[in-house]
């Protein structure tokens, strides 16, 4: 197959997909909830995945699903563009889970580990890219971004891990960009010293 | 040169240092053992973070039926998805009904007759499955209210009432 031909498939699938979700948005519009169920069930693990990682628990992921699959159906009508449901919807889920993060106020205690005895390579840290130890900081970076205050974390979440940018934040949550940067600092470096027991000996201190 | 500060590296991590100061302060990192681990340590943070952006959680088997059937969504007779309340909606309705009779059938029984009975026409209720949102949060706030008013309701009916107010909170 040459890389033209190969080229075409691929356009003519994504042009499917297109009219696929358009044609689930508007049928979902017109109150079919088979189609809306068909709908998300295309993006679940994706939604699933946002949810996840902004609430910090599959606890709290479940209850900001459920409250933006419900809004997600009832705005429909405001889908001005039906192709472009996925991005629609991922922000929805992702100004759920703020509402979350910002109604809850709390953080969850989370206490820094001790590093005697646990360090494992000199300088640094230990990559995190070795199965167990890779889950295992990835399961430790999760309880540290949900034990940071709630601006921090929201600063956190939209510029690192959803990779938003100053500006697009500080419009987000409304607040000066200098915020947005003194925010994402303090919050890195919680983070920083939280995950020190991933730290190689000789590591700076603070 | 003194040591980098935190704060000045992941400003050159995110790429917001010009380009001559840049320069210098990667001529100071490669010299420097201790500003280069702390680099090395930050930018760990940084990219662990955008890697976690990355990653796909799965939900425990048998999630979304679970999401699908408290939603109530892809049934025949759902027309709305919304929370479902512990029970379904018959039980508080009907224990509202009961008692809406009741204080109703007492009203009427002593109020003074009407010179003349005017009979107005009556659309049928909606069927349970399609009560919407707003009809229904009205007529749970109905029951709320009397059920907190009215002792005599039955126990099973208020449980399952003050269960959905606990999982609404």
């Amino acid at each position: 197959m040459t890389g033209d031909t190969r080229r075409r498939r691929a356009e003519a699938g994504r042009s499917d997909a297109r009219e696929a979700t358009r044609e689930l948005v508007e049928r979902a519009r017109d109150g079919d909830p088979r189609a809306f169920r068909d709908l998300v069930t295309a993006y679940r693990d994706f939604l699933y995945g946002i949810a996840r990682r902004f609430a910090g628990s599959h606890e709290d992921a479940d209850d900001v699903l459920q409250e933006a699959l419900v809004k997600i159906y009832r705005n429909l009508d405001g889908l001005t563009s039906p192709t472009a449901f996925y991005s629609w919807a991922r922000r929805i889920v992702v100004n759920t889970a703020l509402d979350q993060i910002r109604s809850r106020e709390r953080t969850v205690e989370f206490e820094e580990e001790a590093t005697h005895g646990q360090e494992a390579m000199p300088g640094g840290f230990a990559p995190p890219d070795r199965g167990v130890q890779e889950r295992e900081f990835f399961a430790h970076l999760e309880r540290a971004i949900r034990a940071l205050p709630p601006r921090q974390r929201e600063v956190v979440l939209l510029h690192d891990v959803e990779g938003l940018s100053t500006e697009e934040v500080a419009e987000r949550c409304g607040c000066p960009r200098a915020t947005v940067r003194s925010n994402l600092f303090y919050g890195r470096e919680k983070l920083r010293r939280s995950l020190k027991r991933f730290r190689r000996p000789g590591s700076p201190s603070e | 040169m003194n040591h980098l500060d935190a704060e000045t590296i992941y400003a050159l991590l995110d790429d917001r240092v010009d380009e001559p100061r840049a320069r210098s302060l990667r001529v100071h990192l490669w010299r420097c053992d201790r500003c280069r681990r702390l680099r090395d340590e930050c930018a760990v943070v940084v990219g662990a973070l955008r890697r976690y952006g990355e990653t796909t959680s799965r939900p425990p088997a048998g999630y979304w039926s679970g999401v699908w059937s408290r939603l109530q969504v892809g049934g025949r007779d759902d027309s709305r998805p919304t929370r479902r309340r512990p029970g379904g909606i018959l039980p508080p309705l009907a224990a509202a009904a009961t008692v809406l009779g009741l204080l109703v059938g007492g009203w009427m029984a002593t109020r003074p007759a009407d010179p003349e009975e005017t009979v107005l026409p009556v659309a049928d209720a909606p069927a349970a499955g399609a009560i919407g949102e707003a009809e229904w949060d009205e007529q749970y706030r109905f029951f709320e209210r009397i059920s907190v008013g009215v002792g005599s309701v039955d126990p099973l009916s208020k449980g399952l009432v003050l269960a959905g107010m606990a999982e609404r909170r």
